[in-house]
Protein backbone atom coordinates (compact mmCIF):
# COMPACT_ATOMS: atom_id res chain seq x y z
CA UNK A 1 0.00 0.00 0.00
CA UNK A 2 1.26 3.28 -0.98
CA UNK A 3 1.98 5.33 1.52
CA UNK A 4 3.24 8.66 0.62
CA UNK A 5 3.68 10.32 -2.71
CA UNK A 6 5.53 13.75 -2.41
CA UNK A 7 7.16 15.72 -4.72
CA UNK A 8 10.04 16.77 -3.20
CA UNK A 9 12.12 18.70 -6.02
CA UNK A 10 10.48 20.34 -9.22
CA UNK A 11 12.39 22.72 -11.28
CA UNK A 12 12.13 24.18 -14.48
CA UNK A 13 15.14 25.67 -16.33
CA UNK A 14 15.48 27.62 -19.58
CA UNK A 15 18.61 28.52 -20.89
CA UNK A 16 19.35 29.07 -24.64
CA UNK A 17 15.97 27.69 -25.82
CA UNK A 18 16.58 24.69 -23.88
CA UNK A 19 14.14 23.41 -21.48
CA UNK A 20 15.71 21.61 -18.30
CA UNK A 21 12.16 19.79 -16.49
CA UNK A 22 13.93 17.70 -13.35
CA UNK A 23 10.96 15.84 -11.52
CA UNK A 24 12.48 14.14 -7.91
CA UNK A 25 10.15 11.55 -6.17
CA UNK A 26 10.25 9.22 -2.87
CA UNK A 27 8.00 7.21 -2.84
CA UNK A 28 7.53 4.90 0.22
CA UNK A 29 5.89 2.24 -0.26
CA UNK A 30 5.49 -0.68 2.81
CA UNK A 31 4.63 -4.06 2.22
CA UNK A 32 3.12 -5.67 5.16
CA UNK A 33 3.29 -9.21 3.99
CA UNK A 34 6.16 -10.55 4.67
CA UNK A 35 7.46 -7.45 6.25
CA UNK A 36 9.39 -5.99 3.32
CA UNK A 37 9.52 -2.26 3.33
CA UNK A 38 11.36 -0.89 1.11
CA UNK A 39 11.90 2.40 0.31
CA UNK A 40 11.77 3.86 -3.38
CA UNK A 41 13.33 6.47 -4.50
CA UNK A 42 12.39 7.71 -8.32
CA UNK A 43 13.91 10.22 -10.18
CA UNK A 44 12.83 11.26 -13.12
CA UNK A 45 14.82 13.32 -15.41
CA UNK A 46 13.24 14.89 -18.65
CA UNK A 47 15.50 16.78 -20.79
CA UNK A 48 14.42 18.55 -23.98
CA UNK A 49 15.75 20.40 -26.42
CA UNK A 50 13.62 23.13 -28.37
CA UNK A 51 16.02 23.44 -31.37
CA UNK A 52 15.95 27.18 -31.95
CA UNK A 53 15.01 28.19 -35.24
CA UNK A 54 17.07 29.98 -37.48
CA UNK A 55 16.20 33.86 -37.70
CA UNK A 56 16.72 34.04 -41.21
CA UNK A 57 13.17 31.71 -40.98
CA UNK A 58 11.65 33.20 -38.59
CA UNK A 59 11.93 36.55 -40.36
CA UNK A 60 10.18 35.37 -43.13
CA UNK A 61 6.44 35.95 -43.87
CA UNK A 62 6.29 38.78 -40.45
CA UNK A 63 4.65 41.54 -41.27
CA UNK A 64 5.46 44.30 -38.54
CA UNK A 65 2.79 46.12 -36.57
CA UNK A 66 3.06 49.65 -38.30
CA UNK A 67 1.92 52.74 -36.62
CA UNK A 68 1.62 55.87 -37.93
CA UNK A 69 4.81 57.89 -37.78
CA UNK A 70 5.43 61.31 -37.95
CA UNK A 71 6.30 62.74 -41.35
CA UNK A 72 9.41 64.85 -42.47
CA UNK A 73 10.19 67.19 -45.52
CA UNK A 74 11.50 64.43 -47.62
CA UNK A 75 10.94 64.04 -51.94
CA UNK A 76 10.93 66.82 -54.60
CA UNK A 77 7.84 67.82 -56.53
CA UNK A 78 7.09 67.79 -60.43
CA UNK A 79 4.01 68.68 -62.55
CA UNK A 80 3.25 67.44 -65.84
CA UNK B 1 -8.55 63.72 -54.27
CA UNK B 2 -7.12 60.14 -55.52
CA UNK B 3 -3.72 59.16 -55.40
CA UNK B 4 -1.25 56.95 -56.93
CA UNK B 5 2.30 55.57 -55.70
CA UNK B 6 4.87 53.58 -57.38
CA UNK B 7 6.58 52.42 -54.50
CA UNK B 8 9.76 51.21 -56.32
CA UNK B 9 12.56 49.58 -55.69
CA UNK B 10 15.00 52.68 -56.48
CA UNK B 11 12.40 55.57 -56.77
CA UNK B 12 9.04 55.75 -54.61
CA UNK B 13 7.02 58.05 -56.46
CA UNK B 14 3.16 59.49 -55.32
CA UNK B 15 0.76 61.25 -57.76
CA UNK B 16 -1.90 63.69 -57.10
CA UNK B 17 -4.50 65.75 -59.42
CA UNK B 18 -3.85 69.36 -58.77
CA UNK B 19 -7.10 70.61 -61.04
CA UNK B 20 -6.01 69.23 -64.69
CA UNK B 21 -2.32 68.83 -63.75
CA UNK B 22 -0.62 65.73 -62.11
CA UNK B 23 1.74 67.01 -59.34
CA UNK B 24 4.23 64.51 -58.29
CA UNK B 25 6.26 64.20 -55.21
CA UNK B 26 9.42 61.51 -55.64
CA UNK B 27 12.81 60.43 -53.10
CA UNK B 28 14.65 57.99 -53.77
CA UNK B 29 14.15 54.71 -51.78
CA UNK B 30 17.32 54.45 -50.55
CA UNK B 31 19.40 55.76 -47.01
CA UNK B 32 22.55 55.91 -45.10
CA UNK B 33 23.48 55.35 -41.36
CA UNK B 34 25.11 57.85 -39.94
CA UNK B 35 26.90 57.16 -35.99
CA UNK B 36 25.64 60.00 -33.86
CA UNK B 37 28.70 61.08 -31.85
CA UNK B 38 28.77 64.54 -33.40
CA UNK B 39 25.39 65.91 -32.90
CA UNK B 40 26.78 69.50 -34.11
CA UNK B 41 27.07 67.39 -37.66
CA UNK B 42 23.63 66.04 -37.21
CA UNK B 43 21.96 69.49 -36.51
CA UNK B 44 23.96 71.34 -39.67
CA UNK B 45 22.71 68.55 -41.75
CA UNK B 46 19.59 69.15 -40.77
CA UNK B 47 19.42 72.52 -40.90
CA UNK B 48 20.59 72.41 -44.30
CA UNK B 49 17.63 70.87 -45.65
CA UNK B 50 18.96 66.99 -45.58
CA UNK B 51 16.03 64.48 -44.59
CA UNK B 52 16.82 63.40 -41.53
CA UNK B 53 15.48 61.23 -38.56
CA UNK B 54 17.34 59.87 -35.41
CA UNK B 55 16.21 55.93 -34.38
CA UNK B 56 18.19 54.00 -31.48
CA UNK B 57 20.94 56.71 -31.33
CA UNK B 58 21.80 56.13 -35.04
CA UNK B 59 21.31 59.18 -37.49
CA UNK B 60 19.67 57.86 -41.17
CA UNK B 61 20.16 60.30 -44.08
CA UNK B 62 17.29 59.75 -46.39
CA UNK B 63 16.93 59.35 -50.37
CA UNK B 64 19.07 62.11 -52.91
CA UNK B 65 21.17 62.85 -50.05
CA UNK B 66 21.97 59.73 -48.97
CA UNK B 67 23.25 58.91 -52.37
CA UNK B 68 24.76 61.80 -52.78
CA UNK B 69 26.79 60.95 -49.67
CA UNK B 70 27.82 57.35 -50.31
CA UNK B 71 28.58 58.65 -54.11
CA UNK B 72 31.11 61.25 -52.67
CA UNK B 73 32.07 59.07 -49.78
CA UNK B 74 32.58 55.42 -50.45
CA UNK B 75 33.31 54.32 -47.37
CA UNK B 76 29.51 55.00 -46.69
CA UNK B 77 27.44 52.13 -47.23
CA UNK B 78 23.77 52.74 -49.36
CA UNK B 79 21.11 51.04 -47.99
CA UNK B 80 18.28 50.05 -49.54
CA UNK B 81 14.92 48.81 -48.38
CA UNK B 82 14.05 46.54 -51.75
CA UNK B 83 15.81 44.89 -53.57
CA UNK B 84 14.57 42.56 -56.81
CA UNK B 85 11.39 44.43 -57.29
CA UNK B 86 10.39 43.39 -53.42
CA UNK B 87 10.75 44.50 -50.28
CA UNK B 88 13.95 42.75 -48.56
CA UNK B 89 12.46 40.49 -45.63
CA UNK B 90 16.95 39.93 -44.12
CA UNK B 91 16.37 44.58 -44.19
CA UNK B 92 13.48 44.36 -41.26
CA UNK B 93 14.89 47.68 -39.97
CA UNK B 94 14.67 49.34 -43.22
CA UNK B 95 10.89 48.96 -43.13
CA UNK B 96 10.51 51.68 -40.62
CA UNK B 97 12.67 53.87 -42.79
CA UNK B 98 11.32 52.82 -45.70
CA UNK B 99 7.63 53.65 -44.04
CA UNK B 100 8.54 57.57 -42.98
CA UNK B 101 9.38 57.98 -46.88
CA UNK B 102 5.76 56.78 -48.21
CA UNK B 103 3.90 58.72 -45.85
CA UNK B 104 6.02 61.62 -46.05
CA UNK B 105 5.75 61.72 -49.84
CA UNK B 106 2.04 61.19 -49.61
CA UNK B 107 1.67 64.34 -47.42
CA UNK B 108 -1.56 65.62 -46.35
CA UNK B 109 -4.67 63.78 -47.67
CA UNK B 110 -8.19 65.83 -47.96
CA UNK B 111 -10.65 63.02 -46.94
CA UNK B 112 -11.00 60.34 -44.59
CA UNK B 113 -10.60 56.45 -46.42
CA UNK B 114 -9.27 58.69 -49.62
CA UNK B 115 -7.97 55.98 -52.14
CA UNK B 116 -4.77 55.48 -53.12
CA UNK B 117 -3.67 52.90 -55.73
CA UNK B 118 0.20 51.34 -55.51
CA UNK B 119 1.84 49.32 -57.98
CA UNK B 120 3.13 45.71 -57.01
CA UNK B 121 5.20 43.72 -59.27
CA UNK B 122 4.29 39.97 -60.70
CA UNK B 123 6.45 37.12 -59.18
CA UNK B 124 9.42 37.20 -61.46
CA UNK B 125 9.74 33.92 -63.83
CA UNK B 126 13.47 33.33 -63.85
CA UNK B 127 14.53 34.02 -59.92
CA UNK B 128 12.15 33.36 -56.84
CA UNK B 129 10.93 36.56 -55.43
CA UNK B 130 7.89 36.92 -53.21
CA UNK B 131 5.29 39.33 -54.75
CA UNK B 132 2.66 38.04 -52.06
CA UNK B 133 4.67 39.23 -48.87
CA UNK B 134 5.79 42.56 -51.00
CA UNK B 135 2.40 43.36 -51.69
CA UNK B 136 1.16 42.86 -47.50
CA UNK B 137 3.89 45.18 -45.94
CA UNK B 138 3.09 47.43 -48.26
CA UNK B 139 -0.57 47.35 -47.63
CA UNK B 140 0.14 47.57 -44.05
CA UNK B 141 2.48 50.75 -44.17
CA UNK B 142 -0.43 52.41 -46.25
CA UNK B 143 -3.01 51.15 -43.81
CA UNK B 144 -1.05 52.70 -40.56
CA UNK B 145 -0.86 56.69 -42.43
CA UNK B 146 -2.98 58.43 -40.78
CA UNK B 147 -3.22 62.66 -41.66
CA UNK B 148 -2.63 65.29 -39.20
CA UNK B 149 -6.40 65.70 -38.62
CA UNK B 150 -6.45 61.64 -38.72
CA UNK B 151 -7.85 60.50 -42.12
CA UNK B 152 -6.92 57.55 -43.12
CA UNK B 153 -5.93 55.47 -46.78
CA UNK B 154 -8.28 53.05 -48.62
CA UNK B 155 -5.18 51.23 -50.59
CA UNK B 156 -5.40 48.80 -53.24
CA UNK B 157 -2.92 47.17 -55.38
CA UNK B 158 -2.26 47.02 -59.25
CA UNK B 159 0.24 45.03 -61.40
CA UNK B 160 3.04 48.11 -62.48
CA UNK B 161 2.67 46.82 -66.17
CA UNK B 162 -1.11 47.36 -66.07
CA UNK B 163 -0.64 50.85 -64.39
CA UNK B 164 1.62 52.00 -67.94
CA UNK B 165 -1.34 50.16 -69.65
CA UNK B 166 -3.53 52.70 -68.05
CA UNK B 167 -1.14 55.82 -68.34
CA UNK B 168 -0.13 55.76 -71.77
CA UNK B 169 -2.98 53.28 -74.03
CA UNK B 170 -6.20 55.41 -73.67
CA UNK B 171 -6.80 56.53 -76.86
CA UNK B 172 -5.65 52.67 -77.62
CA UNK B 173 -8.69 51.82 -75.36
CA UNK B 174 -6.61 50.20 -72.62
CA UNK B 175 -5.18 47.48 -75.22
CA UNK B 176 -1.90 46.94 -76.00
CA UNK B 177 1.58 45.28 -73.88
CA UNK B 178 2.63 47.47 -70.90
CA UNK B 179 6.38 46.75 -69.92
CA UNK B 180 7.77 48.66 -66.75
CA UNK B 181 11.46 48.90 -66.57
CA UNK B 182 12.20 49.63 -62.86
CA UNK B 183 15.41 49.16 -60.76
CA UNK B 184 14.89 45.69 -59.88
CA UNK B 185 12.34 43.92 -62.32
CA UNK B 186 11.17 44.33 -65.76
CA UNK B 187 7.23 43.90 -65.31
CA UNK B 188 4.70 42.93 -68.50
CA UNK B 189 1.67 43.22 -68.80
CA UNK B 190 -1.00 42.36 -71.84
CA UNK B 191 -3.86 43.87 -71.86
CA UNK B 192 -7.58 43.96 -73.66
CA UNK B 193 -10.20 47.00 -72.73
CA UNK B 194 -8.11 47.63 -69.59
CA UNK B 195 -8.35 43.79 -68.37
CA UNK B 196 -5.29 41.79 -67.89
CA UNK B 197 -5.01 38.81 -69.97
CA UNK B 198 -1.49 37.72 -68.67
CA UNK B 199 1.00 39.16 -66.12
CA UNK B 200 5.42 38.29 -65.28
CA UNK B 201 7.98 39.74 -64.17
CA UNK B 202 11.86 39.24 -65.16
CA UNK B 203 14.30 40.35 -62.53
CA UNK B 204 17.13 41.74 -64.76
CA UNK B 205 16.82 45.74 -64.40
CA UNK B 206 18.23 48.68 -63.40
CA UNK B 207 20.25 47.27 -60.41
CA UNK B 208 21.80 44.13 -62.35
CA UNK B 209 23.26 46.40 -64.29
CA UNK B 210 24.36 48.41 -62.09
CA UNK B 211 25.91 45.20 -60.60
CA UNK B 212 27.21 43.88 -63.71
CA UNK B 213 28.95 47.25 -64.93
CA UNK B 214 30.67 47.85 -61.64
CA UNK B 215 32.23 44.64 -61.72
CA UNK B 216 33.54 45.13 -64.93
CA UNK B 217 34.94 48.44 -63.88
CA UNK B 218 36.38 47.94 -60.33
CA UNK B 219 34.06 51.13 -59.41
CA UNK B 220 30.78 51.27 -56.73
CA UNK B 221 26.99 50.38 -58.00
CA UNK B 222 26.48 54.05 -56.33
CA UNK B 223 28.78 55.05 -58.78
CA UNK B 224 27.55 53.21 -61.72
CA UNK B 225 24.05 54.34 -60.93
CA UNK B 226 25.36 57.90 -61.57
CA UNK B 227 27.35 57.87 -64.25
CA UNK B 228 24.26 55.88 -65.98
CA UNK B 229 22.74 59.25 -65.98
CA UNK B 230 25.12 60.58 -68.68
CA UNK B 231 24.76 57.70 -71.29
CA UNK B 232 23.50 57.78 -74.35
CA UNK B 233 23.00 54.24 -76.18
CA UNK B 234 23.07 55.61 -79.49
CA UNK B 235 26.67 57.56 -78.86
CA UNK B 236 29.84 56.05 -78.81
CA UNK B 237 31.06 55.54 -75.20
CA UNK B 238 33.56 58.04 -74.02
CA UNK B 239 35.17 56.20 -71.71
CA UNK B 240 35.42 52.97 -69.95
CA UNK B 241 32.12 53.31 -67.64
CA UNK B 242 29.73 54.54 -70.16
CA UNK B 243 31.08 51.84 -72.14
CA UNK B 244 30.35 48.82 -69.50
CA UNK B 245 27.18 50.39 -68.94
CA UNK B 246 26.07 50.51 -72.52
CA UNK B 247 27.36 46.83 -73.03
CA UNK B 248 25.39 45.83 -70.05
CA UNK B 249 22.23 48.29 -71.03
CA UNK B 250 22.27 45.79 -74.39
CA UNK B 251 22.67 42.40 -72.58
CA UNK B 252 19.76 43.28 -70.32
CA UNK B 253 17.70 43.95 -73.16
CA UNK B 254 18.66 41.19 -75.18
CA UNK B 255 17.79 39.16 -72.03
CA UNK B 256 14.31 41.56 -71.26
CA UNK B 257 13.12 40.61 -75.02
CA UNK B 258 13.79 36.77 -74.53
CA UNK B 259 11.72 36.86 -71.55
CA UNK B 260 8.86 38.35 -73.33
CA UNK B 261 9.24 35.99 -75.97
CA UNK B 262 9.06 33.25 -73.41
CA UNK B 263 6.67 34.60 -71.32
CA UNK B 264 4.47 35.05 -74.88
CA UNK B 265 5.19 31.37 -75.98
CA UNK B 266 4.38 29.98 -72.21
CA UNK B 267 0.74 32.14 -72.22
CA UNK B 268 0.22 31.71 -76.28
CA UNK B 269 -3.19 30.33 -75.73
CA UNK B 270 -4.53 33.69 -73.49
CA UNK B 271 -2.54 35.84 -76.42
CA UNK B 272 -5.30 36.48 -79.30
CA UNK B 273 -5.50 39.49 -81.36
CA UNK B 274 -7.81 40.66 -84.22
CA UNK B 275 -4.91 43.45 -84.50
CA UNK B 276 -1.50 44.20 -84.24
CA UNK B 277 -0.61 44.77 -80.57
CA UNK B 278 0.99 48.31 -79.52
CA UNK B 279 3.65 48.10 -76.98
CA UNK B 280 4.79 50.75 -74.51
CA UNK B 281 7.56 50.64 -72.30
CA UNK B 282 8.20 52.84 -69.00
CA UNK B 283 9.98 53.08 -65.73
CA UNK B 284 13.31 54.66 -64.84
CA UNK B 285 15.85 52.11 -66.26
CA UNK B 286 14.07 53.02 -69.71
CA UNK B 287 14.78 56.65 -69.66
CA UNK B 288 18.30 56.71 -70.66
CA UNK B 289 18.76 57.95 -74.10
CA UNK B 290 18.53 55.50 -77.03
CA UNK B 291 17.40 52.87 -74.80
CA UNK B 292 13.95 53.08 -77.14
CA UNK B 293 16.02 52.60 -80.21
CA UNK B 294 17.77 49.35 -79.02
CA UNK B 295 14.40 48.03 -77.40
CA UNK B 296 12.66 48.96 -80.80
CA UNK B 297 14.78 47.02 -82.73
CA UNK B 298 15.27 44.04 -80.35
CA UNK B 299 11.36 43.25 -80.29
CA UNK B 300 11.27 43.68 -84.19
CA UNK B 301 14.24 41.23 -84.65
CA UNK B 302 12.77 39.13 -81.92
CA UNK B 303 10.43 36.72 -83.85
CA UNK B 304 7.56 36.86 -81.33
CA UNK B 305 4.81 34.88 -81.59
CA UNK B 306 1.88 37.86 -81.65
CA UNK B 307 2.14 40.93 -84.79
CA UNK B 308 3.59 44.18 -83.55
CA UNK B 309 1.99 47.40 -83.62
CA UNK B 310 3.73 50.95 -82.61
CA UNK B 311 6.99 50.40 -79.67
CA UNK B 312 7.01 53.23 -78.05
CA UNK B 313 8.48 55.01 -75.13
CA UNK B 314 6.26 56.91 -72.56
CA UNK B 315 7.30 60.61 -72.73
CA UNK B 316 7.79 60.67 -69.08
CA UNK B 317 9.16 57.09 -68.30
CA UNK B 318 9.70 57.71 -64.46
CA UNK B 319 6.37 59.07 -63.95
CA UNK B 320 4.36 57.05 -65.73
CA UNK B 321 3.77 54.05 -63.30
CA UNK B 322 2.72 56.61 -60.50
CA UNK B 323 0.61 58.45 -63.11
CA UNK B 324 -1.24 54.71 -64.02
CA UNK B 325 -1.84 54.23 -60.42
CA UNK B 326 -4.11 57.92 -60.14
CA UNK B 327 -5.87 56.97 -63.09
CA UNK B 328 -6.82 53.56 -62.05
CA UNK B 329 -7.93 55.12 -58.63
CA UNK B 330 -10.01 58.24 -59.90
CA UNK B 331 -11.52 55.38 -62.37
CA UNK B 332 -12.60 53.03 -59.31
CA UNK B 333 -14.95 55.72 -57.82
Amino acid sequence: MAQLIKPTEVSIKTVNGEVLLNIKLDININLTQNNIAPNVIAENKVENKIEEKKKEEQSLWEIPDFVSVPKIKFGSKEQS
Amino acid sequence: MSLGFDPGTFSLICAKRNKKEIEFNKGINAFIEIPLENPFLFNMMKNSGVPLIEKDNIGFVLGESAVNMAYTLASLELKRPMSEGCVNPKEKSAFEILQIMIHSLIGEIDKDEEKIYYCVPANAVNVETDADYHQKILHSIFKSYRSETGYKLNPHPINEALAVIYAELQKKAYTGIGISCGGGMVNVCYAMYGNPVFQFAIVNSGDWIDKQAAKATGESTTVINKEKLNVDLSKEPKNMIERAIGTQYRIMIEKTVQGIKNGLANAKTNVRSAGAIDVVVAGGTSCIAGFDVIFKDAMKNAGLSIELGDITRADNATYTIAKGCLIAAENSN
